[in-house]
């Protein structure tokens, strides 16, 4: 079930008004049920290996701490089996024919087994929540969970399934307890997050997306420079408001039931260095990797020299933190490039600034910080070569963006659908509040308002909705 | 340890370590992250520095900018930590 579908939608008016027709105590059993009935419409196997997840990891925080005390075994116990699950879905279709076939090559057994076996959906998003809530249990931040529906339902809340956000369980669990408070500014709330997630996916991604040659990613060097540098921003754009749509979309259903999901976005495009970008783009993400990785590397190297200058604390906490972010993507090669070069961008980025007085970003000239701000999006263009191809053709990439063959004018509706998505980031950026839109007078809301809907209408007309690119992790 | 005693200690390794600057006139209530002075990044020297100083471990998910944006935010953070009054 698309969560851009009419399907959806019907399901979560359904969800939304059982909602609140039951008694207080039982809004969470039906928000797990349909949560579990959502995720069986993906594949009937889902359910089940999430709830074996769930019940493992929730067995597992309880025994975490033994009279106060914490047990370190059975915390890297519960991260490796947690590995263990993601590693074994995520990549068995690749490895597992491929030992076959080197034991068939090795005058082995002769194997005819096939090997089919299922990515749940989100998983990946499944497991860093799972350990972060080990970590977080073991470390005393907080209390094991004691009712296995609430802990069910952190885990398996259908608004966050797919991609996210990844929520911490120290924010996300106590909402379930709390008396949940929805009224007429949280609905208005909710309505406006749905829209402009809609207009970001199917009015901007999915425009762009429809007019980006397939070949480009495929085979570059049948494209001139001007072409490769047009259709890589194109794409930046596309993956962002794809991303950063799919959010939006899932923040507003989850605020009609009273329950605020994490933010993941906040105006990527306007960051003025790399560790500002870092805490702006795929946020719960960047974060997870700042707490469980960053931080307790670099505070174990800053105990040997508290210097900022401290080489190894320079080094080798962003590497890591990017290195294991390239993995959880995919663990190729050109995702583990793709996170080595952004891991570098924050190591020289924090090197160059160490010579010079903190100016704050906000009171340099604005000339400086608009230069800055292309620097950045021209490097994390150049970075995502990796991310959305592998090494040969992103070699092949690099080359031809320096052949600059043919000049050739750009579709129309890319630049048209790239000033939508600046302009919406404009205004959020400007009075810092991503609903900015209704603070305005109530004619231009309706107007607004009335323009989205027929453009969502026309661009679905035009094309039918893609997948999510983010659920593809 | 004197809830004033931190804060200057805490002024004067933020204005020479983290912003690089000694003269800066660093105030009380200044938003450090937001405004920022410093990323959340560095919270992490804070937190050795609290450590090393004050024999406080801050936990990393105490570090956040809602605990420690401003002076007296880590000043209450630091107290609070250690279980001692904050008034």
């Amino acid at each position: 079930m698309n969560i851009t579908s009419l399907i959806f939608c019907g399901f979560v008016i359904i969800v939304v008004a059982l909602y609140y027709i039951i008694p207080r105590r039982a809004q969470n059993y039906l928000l797990l049920t349909a949560s579990y009935v959502f995720f069986a419409t993906w594949a009937w196997q889902f359910p089940l290996i999430l709830f074996v997840l769930t019940l493992l990891n929730f067995k597992l925080a309880q025994w975490l701490r033994y009279r106060e005390r914490p047990r370190p075994a059975i915390l890297w116990s519960g991260i490796g089996v947690n590995i263990l699950a993601l590693a074994f879905f995520k990549y068995s279709n690749f490895f597992v024919p491929e030992m076959l076939g080197l034991l068939q090559g090795t005058g082995g057994q002769s194997f005819s087994l096939a090997v089919n076996i299922l990515l749940p959906v989100g998983l990946s998003y499944r497991i860093l929540e799972n350990i972060s809530y080990l970590a977080d249990v073991y470390r005393g931040q907080i209390p094991a969970a004691s009712n296995l529906t609430d802990f069910s339902l952190y885990s398996a809340y259908f608004p966050k399934l797919l991609s996210g956000p990844i929520e911490r369980a120290r924010s996300f669990m106590p909402q379930l307890t709390q008396q949940r408070i929805v009224d007429n500014d949280t609905i208005t709330r909710s309505f406006t997050l749905i829209v402009i997630g809609l207009v970001r996916k199917i009015v901007i991604a999915d425009t762009i997306s429809g007019v980006i040659p397939r070949g480009v990613f495929v085979t570059p060097m049948n494209y001139s420079g001007l072409e490769l540098s047009t259709w890589l921003v194109a794409e930046t754009f596309v993956i962002y408001n794809d991303f950063a749509g799919y959010t939006d979309i899932v923040r507003g259903v989850s605020g009609l039931f009273g329950i605020e999901l994490s933010r993941n976005f906040s105006h990527p495009f306007f960051s003025r260095n790399f560790f500002e970008m870092w805490t702006r783009w795929h946020i719960t993400l960047s974060f997870w990797l700042r707490d469980y990785i960053y931080m307790p590397l670099s505070r174990a190297l800053l105990r040997r020299n508290l210097s900022s200058r401290n080489t190894l604390n320079l080094i080798i906490p962003p590497m890591a933190a990017m290195l294991i972010s390239g993995l959880w993507h995919w663990a190729t090669i050109h995702m583990l490039m793709w996170g080595a070069v952004v891991g570098l961008y924050l190591v020289f980025g924090r090197i160059l600034s160490l010579w010079r007085p903190v100016i704050q970003p906000d009171k340099q000239p604005m000339w400086r910080q608009i230069i800055k701000m292309l620097a950045v999006f021209l490097l994390i263009n150049l970075s995502l070569i990796f991310f959305h191809m592998d090494l040969p053709t992103a070699i092949n990439f690099f080359r031809g963006l320096f052949i600059w063959k043919k000049l050739t004018m750009p579709d129309l509706h890319v630049p048209l659908m790239i000033g939508l998505s600046l302009l919406i980031d404009y205004f959020q950026y400007r009075h810092k509040d991503e609903v900015v839109f209704l603070r305005w007078p109530r004619l231009v809301q309706s107007t607004v308002l009335a323009v989205a809907i027929l453009a969502i209408f026309l661009a679905t007309l035009m094309k039918p909705a893609t997948p999510f690119i983010y659920q593809g992790f | 340890m004197e809830k004033k005693e931190i804060k200057e200690k805490l002024r004067t390794f933020i204005c020479t370590e983290l912003i690089r600057n000694p003269a800066y006139p660093l105030s009380d209530d200044e938003p450090l992250i937001t405004g920022g002075l410093i990323d959340s990044f560095s919270l992490a020297q804070i937190g050795v520095f609290a450590e090393v100083t004050f024999g406080v471990y801050i936990p990393d998910i105490d570090l956040t900018v809602e605990n420690v944006n401003t002076l007296n935010q880590m000043v209450i953070c630091i107290l609070k930590t250690a279980g001692k009054n904050v008034d």
